[in-house]
């Protein structure tokens, strides 16, 4: 699924999808990436959302938005089952990556439920 | 006010995300997520814990750690100014020494600032003694204390007797 998303859109390199606890589940990228690493830091950023939203009272965070020199990256929490790190060009028109997710989250979660149980049902 | 900041490493298990909520006065920051894999306990900690806590004339700011490996990329920024760490190891499991030593090794690698070593679980029977670990590790017995993480004046304690050694200036290793 990550990879047919990364196929058809050019603007995105890269898709991480991390456990909460910081484990890739999967992943697809037009570049090589670390994925273990990389999946770790994920999950890290969505909890440090989530608890810095806490704080301040605004709710649960939607999207976290990383604006770097010559990309961006998402991150997306998917309930209490994951974290989704999209890696994208800088030029970007706003909203399209967060259309997207929504578009393919209930697909998603579906299919995480079912990966996660091969992990011994834990969630 | 002075202010010192302390970060709390170890193994995961060992009660690092514990010793910090107990000793902390004020509402602790904490990352701790559900684990996919079975560690012996329901959560682990992703970033990091955060509390703080008023010792006499000393603020004392606290760290935790991540404990597992693949958030290691925390702990050199977590030392980032630190001016020591409480190294704790689970005292009922006999097992996790060696990688617990293991460890030890490598933040005192990373870093030279002082340390003290925290057997936690000292509640549970036939826990091993600060002592026994003192002498497995090569340490001082003054730099190997029990306590309970889950008790707030022992939690309190350990971080009372780091701070007092490092008003002392108490530096080893
Ligand atoms: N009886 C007893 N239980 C303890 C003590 N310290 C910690 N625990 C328990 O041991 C477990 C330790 O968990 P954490 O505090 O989350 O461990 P951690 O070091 O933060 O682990 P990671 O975040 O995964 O690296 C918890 O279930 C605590 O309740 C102690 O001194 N005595
Ligand atoms: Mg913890």
């Amino acid at each position: 699924m990550l990879q047919e998303l990364v196929d058809r859109s050019p603007e995105i390199t890269g898709i991480v999808l991390a456990s909460l606890d910081g484990f890739p589940l999967q992943y697809a990228s037009r570049n090589t990436i670390d994925v273990d690493r990389q999946a770790a830091v994920i999950a890290s950023l969505a909890s440090l959302a989530k608890r810095s939203t806490q704080m301040v009272d605004i709710g649960a965070p939607e999207e976290i938005l990383i604006t770097s020199e010559r990309g961006r990256m998402f991150i997306y929490r998917i309930e209490d089952l994951a974290a989704l790190g999209v890696i994208t060009a800088k030029d970007i028109t706003a909203g399209m990556i967060l259309l997207k997710i929504r578009q393919m989250l209930p697909f998603l979660v579906e299919e995480l439920r079912r990966e996660i149980e091969t992990f011994g049902g834990r969630l | 006010m002075k202010e010192i900041k302390l970060v709390v490493v170890g193994l995961t298990g060992s009660g690092k995300t514990t010793l910090v909520k107990h000793a902390s006065q004020i509402p602790v920051v904490e990352t701790d997520e559900r684990s996919l894999r079975d560690i012996g306990k329901p959560t682990t900690t992703t970033a990091l814990d955060f509390g703080a806590v008023d010792m006499g004339d000393v603020r004392v700011r606290l760290f935790g750690t991540p404990g597992q490996e693949r958030f290691s990329y925390m702990w050199d920024d977590l030392l980032q100014g630190a001016d020591g760490f409480i190294f704790l190891i689970d005292g009922s499991d006999p097992e996790s020494l060696e990688a617990a030593r293991e460890m030890l090794r490598t933040y005192r690698e990373k870093t030279s600032i002082p340390f003290i070593v925290g057997i936690t679980h000292s509640d549970v029977p036939r826990s091993m003694t600060p002592e026994e670990v003192a002498k497995y590790l090569e340490l001082p017995e003054w730099a190997v204390r029990g306590v309970v993480a889950t008790d707030r004046e022992s939690a309190l304690s350990l971080v009372g007797y780091f701070v007092e050694l490092l008003k002392k200036g108490g530096r080893y290793g």
